[in-house]
């Protein structure tokens, strides 16, 4: 695959100047939403406010706005007439796919992030205006930042499905992307439930990746452990092989479009 | 140039091509004729790489379009007849578009654009269909591409600028480029083409030069009725008997495209016979 630079600063530069106006529309609302969302959170507490709360709005809008702007990386895809303009681009199809990521998910991000921070900043500053109210830490704050972690690699993966979504489905592709991971979720669990589970037995997981319990019937209880290195490569294969997969998925689906 | 060999291709519904084959070559303008719905813009869009073909081979410029590679698609411009347009201004959208194009003419461009008076200063949405193709196709030919493809270009201009494309396009052809335009306005391309390609149910129905048309066949309007009888094919008009008949004593003429098309669909093996195997 030749891959130049040179195009994707073009490719870049030709979304921007096309595009520029829906992205700032769509980054007010958002910045919008989250003006009413911290305003409403300051005016419903009272006293004390825990500062890690107003990162439930960071999570809430970047899954859903991030969802929303993966879904329609590759809209022009949806009608001949745009999927001509758009595959006529003389660019190959991993420069076209580069630019669609870097739109839908650094810039979107970074500039949502920024929104957000901004926002934050001065909802906190109005806050302490107010000599009755209290902005503290929560007492196990730092546990959150764990979760945090989780949560932007969950949102990764799931905002490059939506991405994949969008080459993959003609029309309304953020609800048939929704509705095929709710299906495929779904399936998966009746799948270990009907299918794993009477295989399997009584080996039961534990909450350790690699760690798995026995019970045999006399009542002794047995723990297996897989190899550190096989364990490790499980659960780094869990966590982040998700968007390398779906990105994959999506530039042979961009190779293969016929319009 | 464009060399198909054995095309076959269809969509869900049925078979589009069955084993057509075509070479195209510089240097020509292509007029690509037929009944709507028989195949032109599906012929168009796997010369441009936008369809692949189910068997046989395409060739375009020695390479495979259905990689769409830069080098590929940089040196070919396909003007669909439906087509989308960003909401930006001529001047804009060669800014963003150009550079993806080596050989881009932004002084042919800009001329092209005032000899078709498109407002500059509209975005190209705010623009009516016909002043959208007008830039459309200007940017076209001003691209540099060795093919451009022009889907039913003059549906939607008015009679001036249909006289303006003609005159436009007789001024970029040259023997590098190779044009196809594919139209059921058959009118439209008169003074234009130089080789006409008459395509039906997805085969090659008629493909010579307008040279050896004109070498071959007379077109003339005769009241006379051992002529009407000899003629290919004939067709009453207000003035008398529109005939298409061999040029058998090598009378110079001009090629009537419509009658030439009619001809051919009607009375196709009478025509054949006039052109050596």
């Amino acid at each position: 695959m030749q891959f130049s630079f040179y195009r994707l600063g073009l490719l870049i530069r030709r979304q921007w100047a096309e595009r520029s106006r829906l992205y700032i529309l769509m980054m007010a609302a958002i910045a919008g939403l989250l003006a009413v969302a911290f305003f409403l959170w300051g005016l419903t507490n009272q006293d004390k406010l825990w500062m890690e709360t107003a990162n439930i709005f960071l999570f809430v809008g970047l899954f859903l706005g991030g969802t929303i702007m993966a879904a329609m990386t590759f809209s022009d895809l949806s009608q001949r007439t745009t999927g001509i303009y758009y595959l006529s681009v003389p660019a190959t199809h991993g420069e076209k796919l580069v630019c669609g990521v870097l739109y839908s998910q650094v810039f979107f991000t970074a500039a949502y992030l920024l929104i957000f921070y901004i926002l934050r900043t001065a909802a906190f500053a109005i806050i302490r205006l107010y000599p009755h109210m209290s902005l503290e830490h929560m007492p196990d704050g730092q546990g959150m930042y764990e979760v945090y972690q989780y949560l932007v690699i969950v949102f990764v993966a799931v905002q490059t499905l939506y991405l994949l979504g969008s080459v993959y489905f003609e029309r309304f592709a953020f609800v048939k992307t929704t509705v095929s991971a709710v299906l495929v979720i779904v399936g998966f669990v009746l799948f270990a439930v009907y299918v794993i589970h009477p295989i399997t037995g009584d080996l039961h997981p534990t909450g350790q990746v690699g760690v798995f319990r026995i019970e045999s019937e006399n009542g002794s209880e047995y723990t297996y452990t897989l190899p550190q290195w096989i364990s490790r490569f499980i659960w780094f294969m869990v966590k982040y092989m998700w968007a390398p997969v779906f990105w994959t998925a999506a530039y042979f689906r961009l190779k293969e479009k016929e319009l | 140039m464009i060399d198909i060999q054995n095309l076959q291709f269809g969509y869900r519904k049925g078979k589009i091509f069955n084993g057509l084959s075509l070479h195209l070559q510089a240097g020509h303008i292509y007029g690509l004729l037929g009944k709507n719905g028989t195949g032109k813009s599906t012929l168009l869009r796997n010369i441009a790489g936008l369809l692949f073909p189910d068997e046989g081979s395409i060739r375009v410029m020695g390479k495979d379009p259905s990689k769409r590679q830069p080098e590929f698609l940089h040196r070919i411009f396909l003007v669909p007849e439906e087509f989308y347009v960003p909401p930006v201004t001529p001047a804009k959208y060669m800014e963003v578009h150009a550079p993806f194009y080596p050989a881009f003419n932004r002084e042919y461009y800009t001329r092209l654009l005032l000899e078709f008076e498109i407002p500059l200063d509209r975005t190209l949405q705010q623009m009516s269909y016909g002043q959208k193709k007008k830039v459309l196709i200007s940017f076209a030919l001003a691209s540099g591409t060795s093919v451009v493809l022009m889907d039913e270009p003059t549906n939607g201009l008015d009679i001036i600028s249909k006289s303006q494309f003609r005159k436009v396009l007789a001024g970029t052809a040259d023997e590098s480029k190779c044009i196809v335009i594919s139209t059921h306005q058959v009118k439209d391309l008169e003074n234009l083409i130089d080789r006409v390609t008459i395509i039906d149910e997805g085969r090659i129905l008629f493909d010579q030069t307008l040279d050896a048309i004109q070498t071959r066949l007379l077109f003339k309007i005769s009241f006379d009725s051992e002529e009407t009888r000899t003629a290919l094919y004939s067709e009453s008009s207000l003035r008398g008997k529109a005939l298409v008949m061999a040029n058998t004593h090598g009378e110079e003429g001009k090629v009537d495209l419509e009658l030439l098309y009619k001809a051919i669909i009607m009375n196709r093996p009478a025509v054949l016979s006039a052109f050596p195997a």
